[in-house]
């Protein structure tokens, strides 16, 4: 006799295992979509020079080696330029005095005086073009299309997350159907001249009543509205300022290699005192703690500080009197923690809780206002170099749809609340490692205009071209094109660092 | 036998110390000198010429048109194999006879020797019916002559190289056969092949094929680079023409890649060393332990 269980095993239809090539080949990863993104976006705002950055983008990034202060200093500084690795504060010195004229000042450039912006018309560009294709896309029916609006007005902001198959599945049912305002005038009309019989309950006259709202639509955030976060209108005074202090400090070693060398510097080693010998970076990163240019005796507030890389190279400089590492997350906490006890002598028992403070807290909520003289803030966004290359905690997921749309509110958010945190005249830092003008420019911004709206502070913009100038032999940066507030490291294969954005600053 | 071989060391040494005067003069001489442009030019580009008397150089003219060569083409052929000149006439028939087994056909197997005079010399015919028949596999029946033509290297190459080059095309770069023939990709090795392929790639300027017989997939895989521009151009072509980035970028890319290749590489044999000693494994997990104490930022 046959088993029912038996019949089912040899007509069950065969299918490849996951890890067959067929199946992995037709699979879409989250880095895939990260990258059909950029190539959507970053194509129309950098053109052909995109290229560029994305095959910079999908290769090995390059590190620049900070050596650690609490280890054998000099042995490790002597190891590392016998590798053939250059000093960075060297370099940047011998540089910046060949640039100089002959009465000590920078020698400016036109274009470097010259600020001019040219990427609002392809940021306009690319909304128009953004929600057109959104449009066609729900209503196939192209004579309507140009009636549709999303109503975007209402306050509830429900945090539940559609799935994706939810949502193409209400796309579907609206697809065959008349525009909303169309149906409104036409089937009203209907119902005026209709005769219902007297034999049908109320409850029948239902099926007449035209729709005035489609269920889930508050909880809709179309595509375009994301890119709608670029705004170009200063409602806000704004100022800004050609920045000519900057200075590496005598007791930072950062090496690194010259641009078109592509070695790997040596893996760290424990020094005798216990800690590491020194900390590998992605180079673009010691810029924002530099430009920040501290004080001895600032009081710090480092507002997203994990992995911590810039927290530690604030502690090397010995300056701070007080910095505050903080982070939402206890996980991404405790990897600062690990870093700092790793890298700094002694650092449970005379820096933790005395010169440096690690904690989880909300960066939007952190009510201790006019505290810090300097406040570093690198946000979380969509880390470009990340989502391209690990599909593990990659904000292109389709679950994270939302929260992705959502980044330059978070980020505007943050930067806002931290602006508030700063004394009058204190400094502060935003960078992010995204190349999207949005979550750069377009944050800093919206940020100015809400800290000037809500709270009425005023901020004055430091123009960071010209200190950068030196860096030239090492970073690739964006300037003068494309950018309005900060600077751009972009990534360069042969100086493969970054994305790195970063923008100076000062409180009034 | 040691007769002719003092007379040709005789010969050898005469000519070889005068190399313009006496030699040019004599050669302009004889009824070959017609098929010649500039002889003293000649001697100067290819100076082992030198060695042979302008009777080997008229009885080879002749023998090569007996045998239906074209005699505009001998002042090529002996620039290119000056061996020539000292060839027997039996043994050049022989050798137009192993290559007529080819069936490129008559004219074709003219072009290809008076193209590549060397290949008279070749001996090791199984390699190149072996690596034709890889060839031909790809591109068709028809179109071995095409191949060879434009990548003579093809008949000392290693079959197996040959083997993995056609795979590379075929299963990866999924390109036209078509564009395979009109190309001088079989003289680039694989490794540059893989480079420019992935170069390319990276930038976004590679369209990889997904599924048969899709119209869209055709429509984007035909904005592809053709693959002769790819193959045939120089480095710096290719970057700045092809590419349309600088020459730094490419040679920055080809040193990483190469290094990328390496490591993948050294990776594989790591884990099938891992899997046939159980010591590796604990060498191999220490490694790891002191590695996770790196801390790499963004």
């Amino acid at each position: 006799m046959l088993k029912i269980k038996e019949i089912t095993k040899y007509f069950c239809r065969y299918k490849h295992g996951k890890t067959h090539w067929s199946v992995i080949e037709k699979k879409i990863f989250t880095k895939d979509r990260a990258l059909e993104n950029f190539d959507d976006f970053y194509g129309n705002v950098y053109g052909i020079r995109w290229k560029s950055m994305r095959i910079a983008l999908l290769c090995k990034q390059k590190y620049i080696a900070m050596v650690n202060n609490f280890g054998e200093e000099e042995k490790v500084s002597n190891i590392l330029e016998e590798d053939g690795a250059t000093n960075i504060r060297i370099l940047y010195d011998v540089t910046k005095r060949s640039m100089k004229d002959d009465s000590g000042r920078f020698y400016i450039d036109e274009n470097y005086a010259n600020n001019a912006f040219n990427g609002e018309s392809k940021m306009e560009n690319i909304v128009e073009k953004k929600r057109s294709q959104e449009i066609k896309q729900i209503y196939a029916d192209k004579d309507h299309a140009s009636d549709v609006k999303f109503s975007n007005d209402d306050d509830e902001e429900d945090s539940d997350q559609e799935s994706d198959e939810e949502k193409e599945e209400k796309i579907y049912n609206i697809e065959h159907k008349k525009a909303l305002e169309t149906s409104f005038r036409e089937d009203i009309a209907i119902d005026h001249s209709r005769i219902i019989d007297p034999e049908f309950t109320q409850g029948a006259l239902y099926e007449y009543v035209p729709a005035t709202k489609i269920k889930g639509l508050e909880d809709f955030v179309p595509e375009s509205d994301h890119y709608r976060y670029y705004s170009n209108v200063a409602d806000f005074p704004l100022k800004i300022e050609m920045e000519t202090e900057f200075s590496i400090p005598q007791n930072l070693q950062l090496y690194s290699y010259e641009m078109g060398n592509i070695s790997d510097f040596r893996l760290p080693f424990k020094t005798i005192t216990g800690v590491s010998s020194h900390f590998l970076m992605n180079g673009s990163s010691i810029l924002p703690p530099l430009v920040l240019n501290i004080k001895p005796g600032d009081v710090i507030f480092d507002a997203c500080s994990a992995p911590g890389g810039k927290s530690l190279l604030l502690l090397q400089t010995h300056m701070p009197k007080l910095l505050v590492a903080n982070d939402l997350m206890e996980s991404r906490a405790n990897k600062v923690r690990k870093l700092m006890q790793q890298y700094i002598y002694d650092f449970k028992s005379s820096w933790k809780n005395h010169r440096c403070i690690i904690r989880e807290e909300d960066a939007r909520i952190t009510s201790e206002y006019a505290a810090y003289d300097k406040v570093m803030v690198d946000v979380p966004c969509t880390t470009d170099r990340h989502a391209v290359n690990e599909n593990d905690n990659n904000i292109f997921k389709p679950t994270r749809i939302k929260e992705r749309l959502r980044l330059p509110e978070l980020q505007s958010t943050i930067l806002s609340n931290c602006i508030r945190l700063l004394k009058p005249g204190g400094d502060l830092v935003y960078s992010t490692c995204s190349l999207s003008p949005i979550q750069n420019d377009g944050v800093v911004h919206m940020a100015l205009s809400n800290v000037f709206k809500e709270h009425g502070i005023t901020v004055t913009i430091k123009d960071l071209s010209l200190v950068m100038r030196p860096f030239q032999s090492v970073f690739k940066f964006e300037h003068p094109r494309g950018l309005k507030y900060g600077q751009m490291v972009l990534p360069y294969l042969p100086a493969n660092f970054g994305p790195m954005y970063f923008c100076k600053m000062t409180r009034n | 036998m040691a007769l002719k071989f003092f007379k040709w060391s005789i010969n050898a040494r005469f000519y070889s110390n005068t190399v313009n005067s006496n030699l040019v003069e004599k050669l302009s001489k004889i009824s070959a000198a017609k098929y010649l442009d500039n002889i003293e030019e000649l001697l100067n580009t290819a100076p082992d010429l030198c060695r042979y008397s302008p009777e080997q150089w008229e009885k080879s003219l002749e023998n090569l048109k007996e045998l239906g060569f074209n005699p505009n083409k001998f002042q090529y052929m002996i620039a290119q194999s000056p061996s020539l000149l000292s060839k027997p006439k039996e043994k050049i028939e022989d050798a137009m006879n192993n290559w007529s087994f080819f069936d490129f056909g008559r004219k074709e197997t003219y072009q290809l020797i008076e193209r590549y005079p060397e290949f008279l010399d070749v001996k090791n015919f199984n390699l190149i019916h072996e690596n034709l028949s890889i060839v031909k596999s790809f591109v068709g029946q028809k179109h071995g002559f095409k191949v060879i033509r434009n990548s003579p290297n093809i008949i000392s190459d290693s079959s197996k190289s040959l083997e993995e080059k056609v795979a590379y095309l075929r299963d990866i770069m999924k390109v036209d056969p078509v564009e395979v023939y009109k190309s001088d990709v079989f003289s680039l090795d694989l490794l540059s092949l893989k480079t420019r392929h992935v170069f390319l790639e990276r930038l976004g300027m590679w369209f990889k094929k997904k599924k048969k017989g899709d119209e869209n997939d055709a429509h984007e895989a035909k904005k592809n680079p053709k693959l002769s521009k790819i193959s045939d151009s120089t480095d710096k072509r290719f970057a700045t023409k092809v590419c349309h980035v600088t020459l730094e970028e490419y040679e920055t890319f080809v040193e990483m890649y190469k290094e990328e290749i390496e490591n993948d590489e050294d990776a594989v044999e790591r884990r099938k060393r891992m899997k046939n000693s159980n010591e590796y494994i604990e060498e191999f997990e220490d490694d790891e332990n002191d590695r996770s104490h790196i801390y790499y930022n963004k």
